[in-house]
């Protein structure tokens, strides 16, 4: 049903050995293409198949094999899913095959871009799509995953019907003058708002708090040299700590490093390795982690003796001795902890994430900037409605819902007048 | 008689008289062909003119050097000026006219225009050739040549008047219906649709106790319609307001069955805001009491127009039920109410100029496009008169763009997304409403038509002296700058900020007005009143006006990418059957009128974007 041009294909796990490998076909000629390679002739559609992959010469691999048809596919084109084994050969082998037909392999987000074109995605489950593809720990793929549900599209549309339902009803006061409407119309409709403006205002909060599980923590490191700074990152970073867990693929460069613990996302900035390691004057190592710990979330400050008057400015904080396998004394307010050995690491960082962590929150929330705009302009708007100047409200009611809309479709005005028309007895 | 023509417009209605006018003005030798002259401007329904939305159309029909505002001007007899305390955006002139006084005043004005004929007759049949119209056939078997027809013939095809069980073919009431040419379109396969509507009673005034009533007077300052106009001579008088009560729901709701849209017999769709009164009470039970005006038909006139209860219940039952209500307790009934069926042609058979897509030089305008009200009609009356005209000397086509007019609003809704209820004009279908405002039409419009060549000379000169005043009024106020301090010296206190301003900017203060300011600026006094109005609007609406004029240019960069007409959908790609049926029968004419068709998604937008510009960069090439 859909036409599409071009059919293509992808890989659609981690190439490397693993036990089974998928591959994902779409297009109009996904079908014809599969079965001239395969030993079977005929599928059943949503049914995995199992079915020998043949390359002229032989089996390449036994597969199971599933037909999609349209518009009833992930793309809503016409697709095949290949479950192979996981050797790098045979996934070689299939592609190679497959290149010889008439199909390309796909760009990245290939797929997902004809699912949002084919209407089988709206546009925040395309980009949820790519948050969750490119999800680095738990809380931020399970974000994803609540919104891919349908959870945000249910929360967008909630509003923006409100809204409507709002400016119909001012529509209603500016073009039926002559018609009795209700007499509480305008308490209803200052209502309304309220409720719509405290519920945007009550999602960019809890946004705002679910943000810094997309962006993480930012944790800066202060303290004199040599008091164990960068021995301490190295140690979370490369010793076994078991609530901790490398983020590959970021850099640790001892300058910054990304963690995961428990599910979350914290980036210690060390900023001994600022100077350290950039050669920077001291000066401006000491201006830069000022900086720093001012913007971040929380500061650990690892002390030499017992100087903590010396950091009194720093807001959020906690102190810090390192090397307790070879000085036992303990101050008070302080963590002991060593880098050597291990003491103390894991209660330390179990304090900094329960420091950190707030209150579980819960509904659906905005991970992106685009849409965060958008509430926050749309907020704008309704907050400062005034009702004396009713043409502007209602311009301006127009435009927080074309910003709440913008997050995933269009304004329709003839969705205003049906909300009018089923209300309010109107006409003579 | 004459039996060539260069336009040929059929039906004496609001939307030919209009389009009749507009042609001959246009410079084409037109024949307006209708059942009966002295029928000629008849208001088949509500004795008014103008309000929320359809005022801004007849400002509009008016700056295009239309008749319609002329007419009412010479008939109001109740002027109001709907949401005046409001902004002027939102304001709507509304006119009570004097039935009579309208049509002498609209046979005048045809009578006068020159380049225009009337010729009294039925028109059976159209002439077609090579899907190209030719001509018209009258019931006398005379055949009348043109190079371009419209036809406007309102609520007359097929047109089909229920009172309770009884049922009669007409036009209207006293007229009969089109059944010939209403055929004729079928078979020419258009795609045909069926509405309804309806009128209330009409009531002997002598017999109506007005004394417990209260008085709707009319305003103390009138406005004409007409930008060429600077009274409105008529005596003006009150309309009375009344109520339904318990009693007459009572009456209704138990005859409910005995109204054909509750007994099945009709299913046609009628406007929602026009509701029945059996509507009103069988959707709204909530509602114990709705408001009835009772408006005059006319200056001499003995009889009132009680608007607020169409209805099509039988006549036995329409005296039981009015009878309850206060001030109409032996009222008399000099005419029951009816609802009428009629056929209406899908208005996505049109292009933007009102011409079908299935027969070249085939114009339609008016209730025929499944539209309701006479500023509706007349609005595309008018486009579809000086197209056809064009279409006789040259390729140029006269499209008012959305973001100019009302009129551009409702064409544009009406052929990009057709209608399944009688369509009447709202200020909120306009999404740049505080640009598009009754008090600029001329401003806005007349420029356009006296590029095309529709507007007089005199209207050319009185418009141009006004424009230039308005640009130098502009130019005074924006060139003229002052300090807090210059202005506290003549007793005008603002903030500090030591920030020159100047009178548009200065206005946006709510504590300051004009005249305070011909304190610090004498000139202000020499200004006339219009060119003042315009200034305080653009202080009033300042940011606002800026932005809608931003969005203006967003939409125009989608106006002006065209889709060509030879487009095949089928190979753009990425669209679905529905989509792909939906856009090849509508050819939207650019990406923004395409994107505005209901079930177009963005991603198909988009993806049609994608394929025009393919497309181009192909040809390009
Ligand atoms: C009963 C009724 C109730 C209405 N109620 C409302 C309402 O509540 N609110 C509202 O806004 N509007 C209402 N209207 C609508 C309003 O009257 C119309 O929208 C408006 O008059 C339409 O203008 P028009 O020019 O398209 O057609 P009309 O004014 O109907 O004129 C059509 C003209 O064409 C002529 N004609 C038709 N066929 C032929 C032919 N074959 N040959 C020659 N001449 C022909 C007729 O004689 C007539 O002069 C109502 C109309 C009717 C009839
Ligand atoms: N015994 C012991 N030595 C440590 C510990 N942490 C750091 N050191 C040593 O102290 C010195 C300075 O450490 P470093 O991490 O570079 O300090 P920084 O300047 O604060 O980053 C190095 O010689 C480390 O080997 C620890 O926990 N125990």
């Amino acid at each position: 049903m859909k036409a599409s041009k071009e059919t293509i294909f992808a890989l659609a796990t981690q190439r490397g050995k693993s036990g089974i490998a998928v591959f994902r076909i779409s297009g109009k000629g996904s079908h014809t293409i599969i079965k001239s390679i395969s030993s079977k002739k005929k599928f059943k559609t949503n049914f995995a198949t199992l079915n020998n992959l043949l390359d002229g010469k032989g089996v390449i691999d036994q597969t199971l094999t599933t037909f999609f048809k349209s518009p009833k596919s992930y793309t809503g084109e016409d697709m095949v899913e290949i479950s192979c084994h996981g050797s790098i050969s045979v996934i070689n082998k299939i592609t190679k095959t497959l290149l010889k037909k008439q199909i390309r392999l796909a760009e990245p987000g290939e797929f997902t871009k004809r699912a949002l074109i084919n209407d089988k995605l709206s546009v925040i489950e395309a980009e949820t799509i790519n948050d969750l593809v490119n999800a680095e720990t738990e809380n931020q793929r399970k974000t994803a995953i609540s919104n891919l549900s349908g959870n945000l599209d249910k929360l967008v549309n909630e509003i923006s019907n409100k809204q409507k339902k709002l400016l119909a009803d001012i529509e209603a006061i500016i073009d039926f003058a002559d018609e009795d409407l209700p007499k509480e119309i305008y308490k209803n409709i200052k209502e309304q708002n309220k409720n719509i403006y405290k519920q945007i205002e009550n999602i960019i909060e809890r946004s705002a708090l679910s943000r810094q599980i997309h962006d993480g923590f930012t944790i800066t490191i202060i303290g004199k040299p040599n008091t164990g700074k960068s021995s301490f990152i190295n140690y979370i970073n490369n010793k076994e700590v078991s609530i901790v867990t490398n983020i590959p693929g970021t850099t640790t460069d001892l300058v910054s490093s990304s963690l995961d613990i428990q599910g979350d996302k914290y980036t210690f900035i060390d900023t001994a390795g600022i100077r350290k390691y950039k050669n920077l004057i001291e000066k401006i190592g000491i201006e830069r982690s000022l900086e720093s710990a001012e913007k971040s979330d929380l500061n650990i400050v690892f002390l030499k003796n017992n100087e903590k008057k010396n950091y009194s400015k720093i807001k959020s904080k906690i102190f810090v001795k390192s090397k307790y396998d070879t000085n036992k004394k303990k101050i008070s307010g302080v963590h002991s902890i060593s880098s050597v050995s291990g003491y103390g690491i894991e209660p330390l960082i179990k304090t900094i994430s329960s420091k950190l962590k707030k209150k579980p929150i819960s509904g659906p929330v905005f991970s992106r900037e685009r849409h965060m705009e958008s509430l926050k302009k749309s907020l704008l708007l309704l907050k400062s409605l005034d009702l004396k100047e009713i043409d502007i409200a209602a311009e301006n009611v127009r435009r927080s819902i074309m910003y709440i809309d913008g997050i995933n479709q269009k304004f329709d005005i003839e969705k205003i007048l049906d909300i009018i028309f089923s209300d309010f007895c109107i006409g003579k | 008689m004459d039996n060539k023509f260069d336009v040929i417009v059929i039906g004496g209605g609001h939307a030919g008289v209009e389009a009749a006018c507009s042609s001959a003005r246009t410079g084409s030798k037109t024949a307006l062909i209708t059942h009966k002259v002295d029928k000629i401007g008849e208001m088949s329904c509500n004795p008014a003119i103008g309000g929320l939305g359809k005022g801004h159309l007849v400002k509009e029909i008016d700056a295009l050097d239309g008749i319609m505002a002329k007419a009412t001007d010479r008939s109001c007899i109740q002027f109001r000026m709907l949401n005046s305390s409001r902004g002027a955006a939102v304001r709507g002139p509304r006119a009570q006219t004097d039935r009579i006084l309208y049509k002498n005043a609209i046979n005048q004005l045809v009578s006068e225009q020159k380049n225009l004929q009337i010729i009294e007759g039925s028109v059976e049949d159209l002439i077609v050739l090579n899907k190209k119209v030719n001509g018209v056939i009258l019931g006398d078997n005379k055949k009348i040549s043109s190079k371009s027809v419209v036809l406007t013939t309102g609520t007359f095809l097929q047109g089909l008047i229920r009172i309770g069980s009884e049922k009669q073919e007409a036009g209207r009431v006293g007229d009969k219906a089109s059944i010939k040419l209403a055929k004729r379109l079928k078979d020419l396969k258009f795609s045909i649709g069926r509405l309804k509507t309806g009128t209330p009673p009409r009531l002997l005034k002598k017999t109506i106790n007005f004394n417990d009533l209260n008085e709707q007077q009319p305003d103390k300052k009138l406005v004409p319609f007409s930008f060429i106009n600077r009274d409105i001579h008529i005596p003006q008088i009150s309309c009375f307001i009344t109520h339904t009560n318990k009693n007459t729901h009572e009456i209704i709701a138990q005859n409910l069955n005995l109204s054909p849209m509750y007994s099945g017999e009709i299913q046609s769709m009628g406007a929602r805001y026009c509701p029945s009164i059996e509507d009103k009470i069988h959707k709204f039970k909530s509602k114990s009491s709705h408001q009835i005006f009772l408006e005059p038909e006319g200056l001499d006139s003995d009889l009132i127009y009680p608007n607020g209860i169409s209805s099509s219940l039988p006549t036995e039952i329409q005296e039981q039920f009015v009878r309850t209500i206060k001030g109409l307790e032996s009222v008399i009934i000099t005419q029951p109410a009816y609802a009428i069926e009629y056929d209406f042609v899908d208005p996505q058979e049109l292009t933007h100029s009102l011409e079908t897509k299935k027969i070249k030089n085939l114009f339609f305008a008016g209730q025929i496009n499944g539209t309701t009200g006479y500023e509706e009609a007349a609005s595309q009356g008018i486009i579809a008169g000086i197209n056809a005209s064009l279409k006789t000397t040259s390729n140029k086509e006269f499209i008012i763009p959305r973001s100019s007019g009302y009129i551009g609003v409702l064409i544009d809704d009406l052929v990009t997304k057709g209608t399944k209820e009688p369509y009447r004009m709202f200020t909120s279908r306009s999404e740049y409403r505080l640009l598009l405002r009754a008090d600029n039409a001329d401003l806005r419009l007349t420029p356009l038509g006296i590029d095309i060549g529709c507007v007089d000379i005199d209207r050319q000169r009185q418009f141009e002296k006004k424009s230039k005043r308005i640009k130098e009024g502009f130019r005074l106020v924006k060139n003229h700058k002052f300090s807090p301090d210059a202005l506290l010296k003549k007793g005008i206190k603002i903030n500090k900020d030591g920030k020159k301003r100047n009178i548009i900017d200065l206005l946006s203060f709510s504590n300051i007005t004009t005249p305070k300011l011909k304190k610090i600026l004498p000139e202000l006094s020499g200004l006339e009143d219009d060119v003042i109005e315009q200034i305080e609007i653009e202080a009033k609406y300042a940011g606002y006006l800026d932005r809608q004029r931003m969005d203006i240019q967003d939409f125009e960069k989608e106006e002006n990418l065209k889709i060509p007409k030879s487009t095949n959908y089928k190979l753009v790609g990425s669209l679905s059957n529905e989509m792909v049926e939906k856009l090849s029968k509508i050819k939207p004419p650019t990406l923004g009128a395409a994107s505005r068709i209901s079930g177009v998604t963005p991603a198909a937008t988009i993806a049609l974007l994608r394929y025009i510009k393919k497309n181009k960069n192909k040809k390009a090439a």
